[in-house]
């Protein structure tokens, strides 16, 4: 990390016409760091699921998305912070069919099955932020 | 805001093409078009082509099987046709497997299934 220049992007998520705009972000940087289309799709889902969940559950937040390197592979961290009531039991919301609100209740633990590396920090009444990695 | 899917008449089947990015209100705003549709001119099947679409997450997922029931209670059949192979995929990754939606490689065999199943309705 570190000798090759980084490069960060962010993006307001308020709607559901700012989660398209995510899923297309994830697409240009997956397109740009040659990922392959089943990787780019997996990506463009999984930052669907967390960024209408940010819309719908949180009020809405920020996307951040910026480049890294593991073990000499490149790929790209996403992000997302929101402001919200944060989630009150982690564990719970990572289950499958955990669901506060009339989903299919497959987002949270459905989008971590599609990345390298996921993580949850979230305080109640504090606020949810998701980091999910990807790599070649 | 996205402009409205257009719904197509081919023959006795409604035709939906879905474009590459569709957002959430645009999505809901096709099930209740489509429902009014079926009802207003009676339709048997509905063909949901969905090859230009990049992204079917657990929303999209249940707009499709939600069509699929409302058709089904309205008495119309509904084939989703052309699914891209890492759609696919990242579905079952997701651990979505849309048990309500029949699916065709594409058009051609999403008509001729439609055919099918309704010819045997009718015989039966």
């Amino acid at each position: 990390m570190g000798n090759e220049e980084s490069f960060r992007e962010s993006l307001r998520l308020r709607s559901d016409k700012d989660v398209s705009k995510a899923r297309v972000l994830i697409s240009q940087w997956a397109v740009r760091q040659e990922f392959s289309v089943i990787e780019r799709t997996r990506a463009m889902t999984a930052v669907s699921e967390i960024a209408r969940n940010c819309v719908v559950y949180a009020g809405g937040g920020t996307m951040y998305v910026s480049s890294l390197y593991h073990e000499g592979a490149p790929g790209f961290r996403i992000q997302i912070v929101d402001q919200g009531p944060g989630i009150p039991d982690v564990d719970q919301s990572m289950k499958r069919g955990y669901s506060t609100g009339g989903g299919l209740g497959l987002g949270m633990e459905g989008a971590r099955n599609l990345c390298r590396a996921f993580r949850v920090e979230s305080n109640a009444g504090a606020g949810t932020t998701i980091t999910m990695d990807y790599w070649k | 805001m996205q402009n409205n899917i257009p719904i197509l008449k081919l023959g006795d089947f409604l035709l939906v093409t879905i474009q590459m990015d569709v957002h959430d209100r645009t999505a809901l705003q096709l099930q209740d078009d489509l429902t009014n549709e079926i009802s207003k001119r009676r339709s048997k099947g509905v063909l949901i082509d969905i090859s230009n679409l990049e992204v079917v997450d657990s929303f999209m997922g249940r707009v499709l099987s939600d069509i699929a029931s409302m058709a089904k209670v309205l008495d119309a059949e509904t084939v989703v046709v052309g699914m891209r192979p890492a759609v696919a995929m990242t579905l079952v990754e997701l651990g979505l497997s849309l048990p309500s939606v029949v699916t065709a490689l594409n058009l051609e065999r999403g008509m001729e299934l439609l055919t099918q199943r309704l010819g045997r309705k009718g015989n039966g």
